[in-house]
């Protein structure tokens, strides 16, 4: 190992980059934490005065242990460019040391946070493939070191493999392809995890009437709030209270559209998408400046989603995914690092058209015809396993036990069961047109992955005995960014996607990554 | 490079349904076999334990019960052990595993990123080992084959990473 030896040239990020730590460190002490915090939060709600100077203290603690942990994770954080690599170590209990070879890099990102900007420092990060390896920080660096630092990584991945016009091209200026603008980006907001901020707006609502009254427990030793409840609370009755925490909830529901838009305009206002030579280019952020790069050669998969809000107001989100370490299989459609997809928001049908042809050349979404899965026997085995058995447990139980009328809910449920159900089968979709596949998934909304064929990984092909007599089959396709699973296939459909997409991947000679 | 863009002719594709699976080494079954007394066999003496201690007839239920347990469970472990089945293509590997749920899995050559070859004591005492392939994306094993001779597993492992060399990206 030439690499560790002496004479290289460590350089350590700007002191600055503490602050980088410290928010890393709290990030993932509240993810993880989540449920502990809540805890305390309670406890701390309930506990007397006291007690809580205890609480203080132990904050305090913690956060003193934080800064010092930080600035030790500073200290030790030290990088090295060198023979088209990047070196790095870092750690402080647990060291490490890391190389990366251009060649491996999928893409790279600046971005600017707001307490970085007066110092005209930047957050380079580099996003890697293959099994072992992660995302790289470089937190604290000068803005044009960094810059100058992308540029170098960028020309320097495959060179070789770029024709001669794509290398004029890329002397050529950058043109814009697309820019939204901040009521543009609202809607992505709006569109964006409305399912899941609809869902925490249920909960609280309904699920976590515990933590809603610690939450209003601890409202109360606020004083407008106090105001407010004594106010309400000068009824003096139960009703009062209940109004109290639906119309909590409902301020819930009606705040978490809100901090989603709010979120989206902080993260993606002034998107701009520029494209030079076959590098594509995004920045976009209102306080902290984030600018992206991934060459076209490097897209896995475009990943097209519109739920019922987007549909509303015609606009389609679309995704390019990248391969990434531990993204793939198992984990299904989310990407385990935002690192490793790249937006392009709220998008107009004939903005998408020409984005799609774009980023994947020949291709043509609107001659695409999907085939269907077979429905009898998805709905079939949905309903026979999973929905009557539990149904009928419980109907049974209240009907002998409670009144015979519980019977009526069975019909019922199963009535809605197969709407779902028919309703997704409605959405669920393949096709394959020239070099690319398509697959379309969806409840209420609509998701569409598109893939050149030859980038596939590798294709299971399952069945069950009962599939076999019916000439079924469950087709998986693993990309390199993530899985996509199409069930209750006909068998000869199956197994013409699988030949075919085989022969695209052993026929052709293009790097996948 | 002029870009070509030929039509193809779907029936003339390669056909993977008609790949014919070589059944995994006959060494696998007996080690499987092993491996199921191994595991119950403790258990079964174990079950004689309640009896022997209360001298009550009744509790021979459990060693009868633990039998009928392992006989099913051993019979079906050395049932998936016989459907399993791998064939090498001159692209790509194919393997087949699964009583019930009956899986294929095909990886190309190309797409291999390396290859594992492992084995265990008792694989060793047959002479066995494992094949592991892994490609991008998975964090984990996209491919395991177990039950392959070592020389065998060797020889596979030299021959993808030789072939996913030479289709690399030249």
């Amino acid at each position: 190992m030439t690499n560790t030896a002496a004479g290289l040239n460590w350089q350590r990020t700007s002191p600055i980059a503490v602050v980088f730590f410290l928010m890393r460190t709290v990030r993932t002490i509240g993810v993880n934490g989540l449920p502990a915090i809540a805890v305390v939060l309670a406890l701390y709600a309930k506990s007397d005065d006291s007690n809580q100077h205890l609480f203080i203290l132990g904050l305090l603690v913690l956060t003193i242990m934080s800064v010092i942990g930080s600035a030790l994770a500073w200290l030790r954080f030290r990088f090295c460019i060198i023979d088209e690599r990047v070196l790095l170590r870092s750690g402080v209990l647990h060291r490490e040391e890391l190389s990366v070879e251009f060649d491996r890099i999928q893409n790279i990102s600046i971005r600017e946070p707001i307490y970085m900007r007066p110092f005209d420092l930047a957050l380079l990060s580099i996003d890697t493939a293959g099994s072992s390896k992660k995302e790289i920080v470089l937190a604290g660096i000068r803005k044009n070191v960094a810059i100058s630092l992308r540029e170098t990584i960028l020309s320097k991945t495959r060179v070789k493999d770029e024709s001669d016009e794509a290398r004029e091209n890329n002397q050529a200026d950058p043109s814009v392809l697309l820019s939204r603008s901040g009521k543009e980006i609202a809607i992505y907001g709006l569109t964006v995890n409305f399912i899941m901020w609809f869902l925490i707006a249920i909960g609280a609502l309904f699920g976590a009437h515990d933590m809603t009254e610690n939450i209003i427990v601890w409202l109360t030793k606020n004083s407008w709030i106090k105001d407010l409840i004594s106010m309400a609370q000068s009824d003096s009755n139960a009703i009062s209270n209940g109004l109290i925490i639906i119309g909590l909830g409902l301020v819930m529901l009606l705040l978490l559209p809100l901090i989603s838009v709010i979120g989206a305009l902080f993260r993606h206002y002034g998107y701009r998408l520029s494209v030079e030579g076959e590098t594509y280019r995004k920045t976009s952020g209102l306080l902290s400046r984030h600018d992206e790069s991934i060459k076209r050669h490097k897209i896995q998969a475009l990943v097209l989603k519109q739920n019922f809000i987007a549909r509303w107001f015609n606009r389609t989100n679309m995704h390019l995914r990248m391969a990434s370490a531990g993204s793939g299989a198992q984990q299904g459609q989310l990407p385990s690092r935002p690192g490793s997809t790249f937006l392009v928001p709220a998008l107009f049908p004939e903005e998408l058209a020409a984005l799609i042809s774009e980023f994947l050349p020949t291709c043509e979404l609107d001659k695409v015809e999907f085939s269907s899965i077979n429905l009898r026997r998805f709905a079939s085995i949905f309903l026979g396993f999973f929905v009557l058995p539990p149904t009928l447990l419980v109907t049974s139980i209240f009907a002998i036990l409670v009144s015979w009328k519980f019977i009526i809910i069975l019909p019922l449920a199963i009535a809605i069961a197969w709407s779902v159900l028919y309703r997704i089968w409605q959405k669920t979709g393949y096709a394959t047109v020239g070099q690319y596949g398509f697959v379309r998934q969806g409840f209420i909304g609509t998701r569409i992955t598109i893939f050149p064929l030859f980038k596939a990984q590798r294709v299971d092909f399952r069945q069950t005995p009962g599939q076999r007599r019916r000439s079924l089959a469950h087709l998986t396709i693993h990309l390199a960014s993530h899985s996509l699973k199409i069930p209750y296939m006909p068998a000869t459909d199956a197994n013409a996607f699988r030949d075919l997409l085989l022969y695209r991947v052993e026929s052709s000679n293009q790097p996948w990554y | 490079m002029a870009f070509i863009n030929p039509q193809l002719e779907i029936e003339r594709l390669p056909v993977a349904d008609e790949i014919v699976m070589e059944p995994m080494d006959e060494a696998y079954r007996r080690e499987v076999q092993t491996q199921q007394i191994i595991i119950w066999l403790p258990l079964l003496l174990a079950s004689f334990v309640p009896f022997l201690l209360a001298q009550i007839y009744f509790l021979l239920v459990i060693p009868v019960i633990a039998l009928v347990l392992a006989a099913l469970v051993s019979r079906l472990v050395v049932k998936m052990a016989a459907v399993k089945g791998i064939a090498l293509r001159t692209h790509d590997i194919a393997y087949q595993s699964g009583f019930h749920w009956r899986k294929t899995v095909i990886l190309a050559f190309n797409r291999v990123q390396h290859v594992e070859v492992s084995s265990g004591p008792l694989q060793r005492k047959f002479g066995l080992a494992t094949l592991k392939f892994f490609t991008a994306g998975g964090s984990s094993v996209d491919l395991k084959v177990d039950g392959l001779k070592r020389e065998r597993a060797e020889q596979i492992r030299a021959h993808v990473l030789n072939k996913s060399n030479s289709t690399d990206f030249a």
